[in-house]
């Protein structure tokens, strides 16, 4: 699958990023799925695209060209900030037993609703215009049906690409941030950025500064420049507010280079693996220092360690 | 009103879900029922609260709910030898600060089974809406107060007539019904008004057709086919073998004007009004914990309103400077209800329905004796509130308990009916009150409905309890807009 258009100023977000691979059960054996420079690579199926036809034909989808499929779709799928890793240690525990399962599972005509958000019509009698209620009945149940079984393809989607690994996890959230950062969506995708920016920056904060990760404040910074970071306040009232672009997620985060020795790393100015050149703070409020940083082996998932 | 802050306040809070301490690896399953337990009771009710107030739209709060029930689901892991064996989950996750777990999911069906991702179409869609009632229709409502007996070997019973209305959807009488056997003076079921014959003053003839329309089993339709004439002057209706009761369709609602005026609530202190008003209600439920002034167990209704309060101030639909929290608190207090959350420090200045409610609760000897059976003719239109007609159309008393037969106008009756983590009908945003002629107050809470183009039939039943001796009520219909009251004269009618 071709990687969209993601270039930033400095080059594509996922050049601090080397590739990885992994297997997939697929068919009858397990065939090799993987990632170089923004693009999934099924190398056990040289002919997708055929394959595709075929299966649109009648014939049956192999896992590792669904998964190419699903990986698609979810390029640009904000759920995918909300559901997937936000550190190392935040260990998603969705194997293939796991996905094979759901995928039996049949959620069937049950309405799709979020707790206590969508009840139920209390059955009653018959109104007095028996066939206009229950044509209005038999619309409302058919959109349940196809609802819910939308909720289930997704759900098995996302699923699916959560057992490709944490490796596979951090580079699709770095897809999806930097899809989002180049289309500077409006309001209504910055409630998402701003949770997925909070939601993994808060526990480097705690590393870096030792402050509470609920005392850290989150916001989406727009225009040129890195952003900004102050600590202000003491004890209960001290609080880190940080505002940093969505792109952050992508050309740092993603990349493995949130925190570089005793710095929190707001961008990328030379981006480049296994060598770059990173803007690093030293604490809030200072102007952030060149760094010239080098990966080493050893990190999580395929995501490089980066060292000063 | 901020939705962007609205739905940050959300999606951080299920980031501080998931930073939660390592969730514990769930055990072996112990059986195929047993509930998978995931999100806190915290972010259901600051979902549930922003889209109430319309500050978060369902979808997006569906979708995060969604997300972070999967996100939890992902993060568990099983102990061996159970690693990677798709089963049911066992055990609750302890409860947090923010009160007890909610079970998601069915059971026996996977840990990811209940993590219900929602499918997104790509774009907001908005509630699509049944064809309003046309304006200028033939809407008339006559207060009635009169009885048709019908008796025979099998039954002898009643029909109470509280009123006509007449809408575009029908003309209808609304009637308390009571049936005997005549030789055991045992109850039976709603007796048969096929056989009813009913003319009108122009000679024209109607079937009855009989229909409870979601309403508690005393009351019914007794809907007119055809639909008649919207100004005929009277009905006659005979029961086989009784004489014919006239019903004068002529008589006037006796009530002075309804007065409407605008009100300086917030919706946020409007949702937490409401909240106040089912704890009254469900209050009474416990009247060993009301006597001897003991802990009501209503916590599982309060939990979490403190971070949905949080999040109604961060939406900007509640000041931080409303009296509301602090009220809520107090009548927590009062009811010996702790584990809210709510830190606003308690108000002492109560409304006075609340202190009529809780003075009733709390009185050394409450009611034993319940309210006698009966009904009173009623029939108010009051004036638009926030885009819904209430017509009021009848009271009865049946088993102690005092019901308002109610029908509602309005785009509100043809949306899909949510109620809400704490009971409350988050489409219906009406609070409703009733003053009796004693002064004391009563709060109405609908119990049922029925919806049908345009109109829902609603059943409100009043807390506590109206006596017959009260001659006349005093109707406070309250909107996040504005409110109306309305003075009733009662004119009881017995069974």
């Amino acid at each position: 699958m071709p990687p969209r258009d993601n270039t930033g100023t400095n080059g594509p977000w996922f050049t601090c990023l080397p590739g990885c691979e992994t297997e997939v059960p697929c068919g009858p054996g397990r065939h090799t799925i993987g990632w170089e420079a923004g693009s999934l690579r099924l190398t056990s199926h040289p002919d997708a695209e055929g394959e595709l036809v075929l299966a649109a034909l009648g014939g049956e989808k192999a896992r590792c060209v669904e998964l190419a499929e699903a990986w698609a779709r979810h390029a640009d799928d904000l759920s995918i900030l909300a559901i997937g890793p936000r550190h190392p240690a935040d260990e998603i525990a969705v194997g293939w037993d796991d996905v094979t399962a759901a995928a039996q599972v049949s959620l069937g005509p049950r309405p799709v609703s979020g707790p206590g958000l969508a009840g139920q019509p209390r059955p009653g009698p018959l109104a007095s215009q028996p066939r206009a209620t229950l044509a209005r009945a038999t619309a409302r149940h058919r959109q349940m049906q196809e609802a819910a079984l939308a909720a289930q393809r997704r759900r098995d989607d996302i699923l699916s690409l959560l057992a490709l690994g944490y490796g596979f996890q951090v580079r699709l959230i770095g897809q999806v941030a930097a899809t989002h950062a180049a289309r500077a969506g409006g309001n209504q995708v910055r409630p998402a950025l701003v949770a997925a920016i909070a939601g993994r920056l808060a526990p480097v904060a705690e590393e870096w500064l030792g402050i509470d990760p609920d005392q850290v404040e989150v916001s989406l910074h727009q225009g040129p420049g890195w952003g900004s970071a102050e600590l202000t306040g003491h004890g209960e009232d001290r609080r880190l507010r940080v505002s940093l672009p969505a792109g952050w997620l992508a050309s740092v985060w993603a990349c493995g280079l949130t925190r570089v020795g005793r710095y929190l790393v707001v961008a990328v100015e030379q981006p480049g693996w296994p060598q770059a050149r990173a803007l690093g703070l030293r604490s809030p409020g200072a102007e952030p220092e060149p760094l010239d940083v080098r990966a080493g082996p050893g990190g999580p998932g395929d995501v490089p360690h980066w060292e000063v | 009103m901020n939705r962007e802050r609205a739905e940050t306040f959300l999606r951080l809070l299920a980031e501080a879900e998931l930073r939660e301490p390592a969730l514990p690896p769930l055990p072996a399953p112990m059986s195929s029922a047993a509930p998978l337990v995931m999100m806190s009771v915290a972010m259901t009710r600051v979902a549930w609260a922003l889209t109430a107030v319309g500050a978060l739209d369902p979808e997006t709060a569906r979708t995060v709910l969604a997300d972070t029930d999967l996100a939890l689901a992902a993060r568990h892991r099983r102990e061996p030898p159970e690693a990677g064996v798709i089963g049911p989950a066992s055990r609750s996750r302890a409860a947090g600060p923010a009160g007890s777990r909610r079970p998601a999911g069915p059971a026996g069906s996977g840990r990811f089974a209940s993590a219900a991702l929602l499918a997104r179409t790509g774009r907001r869609t908005t509630q699509a809406s049944a064809p309003a009632v046309p304006p200028g229709g033939p809407d008339r409502y006559v207060p009635l107060g009169q009885m048709i007996l019908c008796h025979d070997e099998t039954i002898s019973a009643e029909f109470g007539l509280m009123s006509y209305a007449h809408t575009a959807s029908g003309a209808r009488l609304i009637a308390s019904w009571h049936a005997r056997d005549p030789l055991s003076s045992g109850r039976r079921g709603p007796p048969s008004v096929a056989a009813f014959t009913v003319t009108d003053d122009r000679g024209n003839r109607y079937a009855l057709l009989f229909d409870t329309k979601g309403r508690p089993e005393p009351t019914c339709d007794l809907s007119l086919r055809p639909d008649p004439p919207p100004d005929i002057g009277w009905l006659d209706i005979t029961a086989p073998g009784e004489q014919a009761v006239r019903v004068d369709l002529g008589r006037p609602a006796e009530m002075p004007a309804p007065e409407v005026c605008d009100v300086d609530l917030s919706t946020g202190e409007h949702l937490l009004n409401r909240v106040a008003e089912r704890l009254l209600t469900l209050a009474p439920d416990y009247p060993a914990q009301l006597a001897t002034m003991a802990p009501v167990p209503l916590a599982s209704i309060t939990a979490g309103l403190g971070v949905a309060i949080a999040a109604l101030e961060a939406a900007e639909v509640l000041s931080p400077r409303s009296p509301v929290p602090g009220r809520l608190a107090t009548l927590c207090a009062s009811l010996g209800i702790d584990g809210h959350g709510i830190t606003a420090a308690p108000a002492l200045d109560l409304p006075e329905p609340w202190l009529s409610m809780l003075a009733h609760y709390h009185r050394r000897k409450p009611d034993t004796a319940p309210a006698g059976d009966g009904f009173a003719a009623v029939a108010a239109a009051l004036p638009e509130l926030d885009g819904i007609r209430l017509v009021l159309l009848g009271l009865h008393n049946c088993d102690g308990c005092t019901w308002m037969n109610a029908l509602t106008l309005g785009s509100w009756a043809d949306r899909p009916v949510n109620h809400g983590p704490l009971g409350l009908e988050a489409t219906f945003p009406l609070s409703i009150w009733v003053r009796d002629s004693a002064g004391r107050w009563h709060v109405a809470r609908s119990t049922g409905w029925h919806r049908d183009a345009g109109e829902a039939t609603l059943a409100l039943r009043l807390t506590p309890p109206l006596t017959r001796s009260c001659t006349w009520i005093e109707v406070l219909a309250t909107g996040p807009s504005a409110e109306v009251r309305a003075t009733l004269p009662l004119d009881w009618g017995y069974p």
